[in-house]
């Protein structure tokens, strides 16, 4: 017999509790636990035979997750076997890589089970290292077979350094230049202002910029050309900074032009070598001549009476009803992956009347299959003041046509919002019956015009009959708290809908591969930025949506991070994945379908040009959740905003429960960079990349069969809530450990002696959002991670490190403003952590404040 | 109005001194574009806005705290300077730049374009109504219940003339310029 073969008969109250004791393999040898009771021995011809069978021998430390080993018998057991295992070879455990227990266990009647090898990433070049398993002993009735050992090499395929330089960590900064252009029309020329930017740490190089404008699509035939050349533009890291930005009017005289003639412009910015990104070096612009050579400004499609019949298109909307269509892409989605509204649909809820705002590009009024649910007059066009930079010439108040060949953004999402529904043309939108009006902001970037058009204005236009505000749009730079946005949404919640509160719907960003500035290979995990950049989602009042795809995994360009609420469909770009089907501005030639030849062409019988498959976006999201929050209103129109939220986060499901969280070691530790799927104190799911999960609108709609509405108490929020640090706190440079402060949270004040029922109801209170508001002195805030723990123990990453968006301004003193949705009903009493890491070495600096204030209520 | 109300020099940039430094030429009520720097906050500074381009180089310059603040037009451009012990910023600005305004933020130390928007606090129910009779208004946007109004300026004028007019009109007055790109795009 080998010696290191062992048998024994498992005492029955042993073999119940094993798998516990296997779980808590890293407190004690269960072996050793075991040793200690009287058992009897098989006899040696029942013995199973145990061995590995290796398919895979390596692992990238980068690329994969992990690696499952697998241990296999020669039969299949016949009562539970536990073997242990040995490592050895050149990687350590626990900071090369982790592997739950060295216990693995067969259970009744298995022949195969798995070893799970996870590679830790350390960001250091230090070349293949392997791990050494070996059968070291076996707790049953079973012998160590051949092979007993298996080798796997982790092969490091992190940064390599270039050849004569030292192992290095670092983050990588680049340049990284784009333009974008807006019009002002006259009557008898065209402005275009042609603007660029560097986003990237280090200053950009000199390059030319050109304007074309051809009447053909393809852009052979040039009528007018114009080039610029455009400075060296400071990076966001330059201590003395020349222009960040460029831009000049070029100005296009429509005389030299052709009466009904389509005009199709492009600019292109010259890249150079080193520049992050290109492919927002690019723009496009378009216009449409009339007959007395005027640019349309008006929509001015005819609809031909009322048509009934099935929408045409529906069969390819699966994020409606997914049955594993194309949608015009190469490959199907995921059989069931929509937003779950089958019975919702056979019911005949339509979102009957709500009234939605879609505050955007524009919206085509005229568009046939919008046109039976657009408000008249509700509309609104901020660009028919002359004296205003974007002016547009034959623009009318009413109408927020946009002139723009290129595609109408606001068009596009209003679809998804409401197109009609058995009106025989295109698809139906989600709420096919609500009332929809367009503000066209997007294209007059003012304050005045964005607090207009979200509630804060009664004339011109009256935004404050609007129920739900769709706001498909945001911000990837970071926002400063502004007193003034919370004004307006403090007003908009308590006020409209009669003291319900409007519902505004927001996109949560599509910053995932947004790194401008910064670039690490750990971003292909976590993204490059977070939800956390644009203010708007760092305050309670706006419902944050994040986009899916077609197999409801998170959507590649999606935004991360504690802001999210709740995420929907939205695809890819509709070539290889479907995207989403929607309207697109009328005829072939103009729309979103100029972009490409791939998916649904003009030339498709149900097209006409009028609809495009290739949608995307967390606009697209925010505009399917407006039109769900629309099915929810009408269900039940006392819905207050609170509860709006509530019902959506109560029913949300787990999309992908199988996400795994992800730790990478910093220095000599540990740290977790995404948790998994967790569930807060108050039974509520939470994962950063999806908030509270994929909505499901049947089940949303089951929910408010038995709930009541207005019954989460009074919306609440403590005074900034502080703890006393006794002096700056260093944060470990380049380690994982970080700096963890406590903090205990008991009162909803700050310093007045509160009552002792006032202590009870917070005690007994849920929270609804946690803000964090964190005073730093730091070199480089990009390196800092920020996690939130509840008392109950729930995470909350509420930054993520390397986030591209923070600000890396001269400034010693820099606070920020963090939140988190994560910890919804849970009770904000008890003792807070705050958490501080900084990931890599080089800068250094200190946490110099903590401030903590809750939003809250009571919940039923 | 009395002029020199607007023309006190604040030595010390204390969160009380709101008054507009003049430095150059003395502003005329009547011009429509500003030939001095203007503290609009303590911590934000307009630039004059002279021409974008001279016949030949011309170059004004002031102090104001740790900074020294010029403006060089060149026979191409105009260049807008701040510098101080450590730190050298600057914008150029070509005839047919898109933005033409700016300010100077001391605290991130970069200059951002001025929007043709002034923003004001209502402490006193109806006072902007008045506000639209001012030369350079296009437009004043009441947000009542949200306590502010926003005066749209004419393209063509200086916010910081407009500025200046209302801070003589309305004694105390709070009211800033708003600054820097909106960065909302569709997402």
């Amino acid at each position: 017999m080998n010696s290191s073969t062992r048998f024994f008969w498992l005492d029955s109250r042993i073999a119940q509790h094993l798998s516990a004791i296997v779980l808590i393999a890293a407190l004690g040898d269960p072996l050793e636990q075991i040793h200690a009771q009287e058992v009897p021995t098989h006899h040696d011809d029942d013995r199973v035979s145990v061995a590995f069978e290796v398919d895979e021998s390596s692992v990238l430390e980068y690329e994969r997750y992990a690696i499952d080993v697998k241990l296999v018998t020669d039969q299949p057991v016949t009562d539970r076997l536990v073997v242990r295992l040995n490592l050895s070879g050149t990687a350590t455990r626990n900071v090369d890589y982790e592997i739950a227990s060295t216990h693995v266990t067969f259970e009744e009647g298995e022949d195969v089970a798995l070893v799970r090898l996870e590679p830790l990433r350390d960001w250091i070049w230090e070349g293949d290292e392997t791990i050494q398993l070996e059968i070291d002993s076996l707790l049953g009735n079973g012998q160590v077979g051949s092979p007993a050992e298996a080798e796997i090499t982790v092969l490091d395929d992190e940064f390599e350094p270039a050849e004569g330089e030292p192992n290095y960590r670092e983050l990588r900064k680049l340049s990284d230049i784009y333009t974008f252009s807006y019009m002002r029309i006259e009557e008898d020329r065209i402005w275009v202002a042609v603007i660029v930017r560097n986003h990237g740490a280090l200053p950009s190089e000199q390059t030319r910029v050109t304007l074309t404008l051809a009447d053909d699509p393809s852009g052979e035939n040039v009528v007018h050309s114009a080039s610029r050349i455009v400075p060296e533009l400071s990076g966001r890291e330059t201590e003395n900074r020349s222009d960040s930005f460029w831009g000049e009017w070029i100005e296009i005289q429509i005389n030299g032009l052709r009466p009904s003639t389509t005009y199709y412009g492009e600019i292109n910015l010259e890249t150079y070598d080193g520049e992050a990104f290109t492919f927002n070096n690019d723009d496009s612009f378009g216009f449409v001549l009339d007959a007395q050579k005027h640019v349309q400004a008006q929509c001015d499609h005819e609809t031909s009476g009322l048509i009934t019949g099935t929408d045409p298109l529906f069969t390819q909307q699966w994020y409606i009803e997914n049955n594993g269509q194309r949608a015009f892409s190469r490959n199907r989605a995921r059989f069931g992956e929509d937003l779950h509204m089958h019975d919702t649909i056979a019911e005949g809820v339509v979102g009957q009347d709500v009234k939605v705002a879609i505050v955007d590009t524009g919206l085509e009024i005229c568009h046939p299959d919008l046109v039976e649910n657009i408000e008249a007059d509700e509309s609104y066009n901020f660009l028919t003041v002359a004296s205003n930079t974007d002016y547009v010439y034959g623009s009318v108040v009413s109408d927020p046509f946009n002139p723009n060949i290129y595609g109408d953004h606001g068009t596009s999402v209003g679809g998804l919002v409401g197109a009609s529904a058995n009106n025989g043309i295109g698809i139906r939108g989600v709420a096919p019956n609500v009332r929809l009006r367009g503000y066209n902001f997007l294209l007059h970037g003012t304050d005045a015009s964005e607090f207009a058009s979200l509630g804060g204005s009664s004339i011109e236009p009256d935004s404050t009959d609007v129920d739900i505000f769709n706001m498909s749009y945001g911000s990837t730079s970071w926002g400063e708290p502004d007193e003034d946005t919370d004004r307006l949404f403090e007003v908009g919640t308590s006020e409209l809908r009669d003291g319900k509160g409007a519902i505004y719907v927001k996109s949560a960003g599509n910053g995932w591969r947004g790194c401008d500035a910064i670039f690490h290979p750990i971003h292909r995990e976590i993204g490059c930025t977070s939800t956390a950049s644009d203010y708007k989602h760092r305050i309670p009042y706006l419902l944050t949506v994040g986009a899916l795809d077609a197999d409801g995994r998170p959507a590649p360009y999606t935004s991360s991070g504690s802001n999210i609420w709740i995420s929907a469909p939205a695809g890819w770009w509709g070539r290889n994945q479907p995207a989403l089907l929607t309207t697109d501005q009328i005829g072939e030639e103009r729309g979103y379908h100029l972009y490409g030849s791939h998916g649904l062409r003009p030339e498709n019988q149900h097209s006409g040009g009028d609809y495009i498959s290739t949608f995307n976006g967390t606009s697209g999201a925010a505009g399917i959740v407006s039109g769900v929050v629309a099915l929810l209103l009408e269900e039940q129109p006392d819905l207050t905003w609170r509860d709006v939220k509530h019902v959506l986060a109560s029913t949300a499901r787990e999309s992908y429960v199988d996400t795994r969280r992800i730790r990478v070691v910093i220095g000599e530790e540990t740290y977790t960079i995404l948790n998994e799927w967790q569930l807060n104190d108050a039974g509520y799911a939470y994962h950063n990349h999806y908030g509270f999960g994929a909505v499901d609108v049947d089940r949303a709609m089951e929910f408010l069969a038995t709930y009541e509405p207005n019954s989460l108490g009074e919306f609440r929020k403590t005074e900034w809530l502080t703890t006393e640090l006794a002096e700056d706190l260093e944060i470990p440079d380049g380690d994982g450990t970080g700096t963890t402060v406590e903090m205990a949270v008991e009162s909803p004040r700050s310093a007045e002696m509160s009552l002792e029922a006032e202590l009870e109801a917070f005690a007994a209170s849920n929270i609804e959002m946690v803000q964090v508001q964190l005073e730093f002195a730091h070199e480089d805030v990009s390196h800092l991670g920020v996690t939130l723990i509840s008392p109950s123990g729930m995470e909350s990453i509420v930054n993520p490190i390397f986030h591209d968006a923070l600000p890396r301004d001269p400034s010693e003193v820099k606070t920020f403003l963090f939140a988190s949705n994560a910890f919804y009903g849970e009770s904000p009493v008890g003792t807070w952590k705050i958490k501080i890491v900084d990931a890599m070495a080089g800068e250094t600096g200190t946490l110099n404040d903590i401030q903590l204030r809750f939003y809250y209520g009571a919940h039923p | 109005m009395k002029r020199g109300i607007w023309q006190l020099h604040c030595r010390s940039l204390s969160a009380a001194c709101v008054c507009l430094l003049c430095f150059t030429a003395a502003g005329n009520d009547d011009e429509r574009d500003i030939d001095h720097f203007v503290a609009v906050t303590e911590e934000i500074f307009a630039f004059p806005n002279l021409a974008a381009v001279a016949q030949s180089s011309r170059t004004v310059t002031t102090r104001i705290g740790k900074w020294t603040f010029s403006v060089q037009q060149e026979p191409t451009r105009k260049v807008l300077l701040a510098e101080s012990a450590d730190v050298r910023v600057s914008q150029s600005i070509s005839q047919n730049a898109v933005f033409k305004r700016f300010v100077f933020d001391s605290k991130r130390q970069r200059f951002e374009p001025m929007r043709q928007e002034i923003r004001i606090e209502l402490s006193e129910e109806r006072r902007a109504l008045r506000i639209e009779q001012l030369k350079g208004v296009s437009d004043v946007k009441e947000f009542e219940k949200l306590g502010f109004a926003i005066v749209k300026v004419d393209a063509e004028v200086d916010p910081v003339y407009v500025l200046r007019m209302l801070r003589r009109e309305y004694e105390g007055i709070d009211a800033r310029i708003l600054t820097g790109l909106i960065d909302d795009e569709p997402m």
